[in-house]
C-alpha cells in the first residue's frame, strides 16, 4: 500500500513514507510536509493518534491530513472528520480520486494559509498604526459590559497594561472630577441620539499628573434600537493643549506690546509736535524718531526668549543710522544682554543723543569726536550685573547761537525716563567742548550665557 | 482739558512706560489733581500705597515691565481705594476676579480716563 501510494504520487510530489505514526511524527519534525496521507490502521501510533498529536501542536495544527481507511460507512467517515481530519478516503479508492483529493486539499490548505497570512498582516498593520499613532482604542460590548482596551488605552488613563479589567468604571474613575459629569453626559447623549461621541476631557493619573484626551466613538444598535456595542479611539492632546496655551499667552503679549507701542508713538508725536517750529520741522523729527523705533522693533523681532538684544547691537544700529564715520569710536564688550522691556527706551535715549550730536554736537563739525565706551560690572548694586555707558563728545566748538545740548527731549529721556523705567543712574553735562553723558543700568541676572554666545 | 475738575484730588498713577506715565500725570495735574507717583514698578507702587495717607483713585497699568500689578491691586482693595485699569491686554487676559474693573485700552483717551476718575470720586 505504501509503495503503491508512493508510486502514484511521486510523479507530482515529493513523497516521504513512514511505517507508522511514530515514524511519521519524526519525519514531520525533520521536514515539514505540505500534506499528510495516513492510514488509520498502523502499529505503535495509529492514524487517529497521529492526527491527535499533530492537532495538539501549534506548528502542525493546520497541516492538512487525509485519513485512509478500510472502514466503510457513514459512521467511520464522520468519526474521521470529527477527529480533525481534512478528508477521509475509503479503501479501495481509485488513483484518480486519491490524486484529485490530494490536489484539492493542498489547494485548500494554500488558500487557508494565504487568507491567514493576509489577516495576520492586516491585523499587524492595524496594531502598528494603533501603536505608532498612539491611539487608545476601546470596544465595548454593552450587553455584557465587557470592554477591550488597546495597550495605549491603559497607559492613557494611567494604568499599567492589564493592571485592571477594562470597565466603564475603570474609565470613568480616572476622569478629572471637574470633567467627569459632562463627559459621562456626552456619552449618554451620543447613545440616546444615535450620534457620534466626540469629547475632549482631562484624566488624572495616580501620580496626580493631568492629561488631556480627545475621544471619538460610535454606538451600534440592534434592530430594536438597543445599543449593543460601542467602539472608539482616543488620542492624547496634552501637548497640543500646551501649545495652544502658549499661543494664547503670546497673542495676549503681542496685543499688549502693540497697544503700548501705539500709545508711546502717540505720546512721542504729541511731544514732537509741541517742540516743533512748523509742520516741516515736525515731519522730519517725527520720521526720524519713528525710524529709530522701527529699528528697535526690527532687533527685537530677531531675538527670542533665549537670545536677547545686546548693547552692541543697539549702539551699532544707531551709529550706522547717523553715519558718523571715523569721528566715532565705539569700544566695549560684545554680548551684554538687555531685557526686551528695556530696549525700546534705551534705544530712544541713544537715538536722541546721536541726533543731537549730528545736529549740534560732535558729528556736526569736522573737528568733533565722539567716543562711546561701555563695560559690564558683573556684580554691582543689589547683586545684579550693571552696564555702564560713557558717551563723550569732544572738540565741539561753541559758535554763538548753537545749542549743543539739543532740545530738552534727549535730556529728559536721559535724566528722567531711564531712571524711571530702567532704574538707571544717569548724568548729562554740557562741557566746554561737548556733551558728556553717563548711563548705568541694572541688567537681567544671567549674563554668563550671553558672553558664551558672544 | 477745560476747567480743572479734579482739584485737590489725590490720584495714584502706576505705569511703567515713562512717556505714558508722564503724559497721564501731566494731564491729571492740568485738571487740578495731586498726582501721586507715578510708580513704574510693582515695588514702588506697593510702597506708595502703603505710605500715602490719602489716595482718592488709582490708575493702574496691569503690566509693569513684565511683572503683573495685581498685588498692588489687592492692596488697594484692602484699603478700599477705587481704581481703574489702563492696559494693552484684551479683556480675556485679565483674571476673572477683576472682570468688572473699569478698563481703558491703550492708547487711552486721556479725557475719558479723567472723566472716569471724576465719576469714581463723585459716587
Amino acid at each position: 500500500m505504501r509503495d503503491y501510494l508512493r508510486q502514484l504520487l511521486a510523479g507530482r510530489y515529493e513523497v516521504e513514507a513512514a511505517a507508522d505514526g511514530q515514524q511519521a511524527l519524526e519525519a514531520i519534525d525533520r521536514h515539514r510536509p505540505d500534506l499528510v496521507l495516513a492510514d488509520v490502521m498502523m502499529p505503535r501510533l495509529d492514524g487517529f493518534g497521529l492526527l491527535k498529536a499533530l492537532r495538539a501542536r501549534t506548528d502542525t495544527k493546520e497541516l492538512p491530513v487525509i485519513l485512509l481507511s478500510a472502514r466503510a460507512g457513514e459512521e467511520a467517515k464522520v468519526e474521521g472528520l470529527e477527529s480533525g481530519a481534512d478528508d477521509y478516503l475509503i479503501k479501495p479508492f481509485s488513483a484518480r480520486e486519491l490524486l484529485a483529493r490530494t490536489a484539492a486539499n493542498l489547494k485548500m490548505a494554500r488558500v487557508r494559509r494565504h487568507a491567514g497570512e493576509a489577516v495576520r498582516e492586516s491585523q499587524e498593520r492595524l496594531l502598528n498604526a494603533i501603536e505608532v499613532g498612539r491611539l487608545g482604542v476601546w470596544d465595548w460590548n454593552i450587553a455584557t459590559g465587557e470592554i477591550h482596551w488597546s495597550d495605549e488605552h491603559f497607559r492613557m488613563e494611567g494604568y499599567a497594561v492589564g493592571e485592571v479589567t477594562p470597565s466603564y468604571e475603570a474609565w470613568a474613575s480616572r476622569i478629572h472630577p471637574d470633567d467627569r459629569a459632562a463627559t459621562e453626559a456626552a456619552l449618554r447623549a451620543a447613545q440616546e441620539t444615535h450620534s457620534e461621541y466626540v469629547r475632549e476631557f482631562r484624566v488624572v493619573h495616580p501620580d496626580s499628573s493631568v492629561h488631556w484626551l480627545y475621544a471619538r466613538g460610535r454606538f451600534f444598535y440592534d434592530n430594536q434600537a438597543h445599543p449593543i456595542r460601542m467602539v472608539g479611539a482616543m488620542i492624547d492632546t496634552t501637548e497640543r493643549r500646551g501649545w495652544e496655551e502658549r499661543q494664547r499667552v503670546l497673542v495676549a503679549e503681542l496685543q499688549h506690546r502693540t497697544r503700548n507701542l501705539l500709545a508711546v508713538v502717540r505720546s512721542m508725536a504729541d511731544k514732537t509736535a509741541s517742540n516743533s517750529t512748523d509742520l516741516g520741522d515736525f515731519r522730519s523729527r517725527f520720521r526720524d524718531r519713528l525710524g529709530a523705533m522701527a529699528r528697535v522693533q526690527g532687533l527685537l523681532s530677531r531675538f527670542n526668549e533665549h537670545d536677547r538684544v545686546t548693547f552692541n547691537d543697539l549702539i551699532h544700529g544707531e551709529m550706522v543710522a547717523v553715519d558718523g564715520g571715523d569721528r566715532v569710536t565705539l569700544s566695549g564688550p560684545k554680548g551684554i544682554r538687555l531685557r526686551s522691556s528695556t530696549v525700546q527706551v534705551l534705544a530712544m535715549a541713544l537715538h536722541e543723543l546721536a541726533t543731537n550730536a549730528l545736529k549740534y554736537g560732535a558729528l556736526s563739525q569736522r573737528s568733533g569726536r565722539l567716543s562711546v565706551t561701555w563695560s559690564l560690572e558683573p556684580c554691582g548694586e543689589d547683586g545684579k550685573p550693571w552696564l555702564h555707558v560713557d558717551w563723550r563728545e569732544r572738540g565741539v566748538g561753541m559758535s554763538p547761537g548753537s545749542k549743543p545740548g539739543g532740545g530738552g527731549e534727549g535730556r529728559e529721556l536721559i535724566e528722567q525716563a531711564l531712571p524711571y523705567q530702567l532704574g538707571a543712574k544717569t548724568s548729562f553735562e554740557l562741557g566746554s567742548d561737548g556733551v558728556h553723558c553717563t548711563i548705568s543700568m541694572p541688567l537681567s541676572a544671567n549674563q554668563k550665557a550671553a558672553n558664551a554666545h558672544g | 482739558m477745560g476747567e480743572p475738575t479734579l482739584r485737590g484730588r489725590h490720584i495714584l498713577v502706576v505705569e511703567d512706560e515713562y512717556m505714558l506715565a508722564d503724559e497721564l500725570s501731566a494731564e491729571l495735574d492740568e485738571a487740578g489733581a495731586i498726582v501721586l507717583g507715578p510708580a513704574g514698578t510693582l515695588e514702588s507702587a506697593l510702597a506708595m500705597i502703603k505710605a500715602a495717607p490719602r489716595i482718592d483713585v488709582a490708575v493702574i497699568d496691569v503690566n509693569l515691565g513684565g511683572v503683573l500689578a495685581y498685588p498692588a491691586v489687592d492692596l488697594l482693595i484692602e484699603r478700599r481705594v477705587p481704581f481703574l485699569f489702563v492696559t494693552g491686554y484684551d479683556a480675556a487676559a485679565i483674571p476673572d476676579r477683576f472682570a468688572n474693573v473699569v478698563r481703558y485700552e491703550k492708547p487711552i483717551n486721556l479725557s475719558s480716563v479723567a472723566r472716569a476718575v471724576r465719576q469714581f470720586i463723585d459716587t
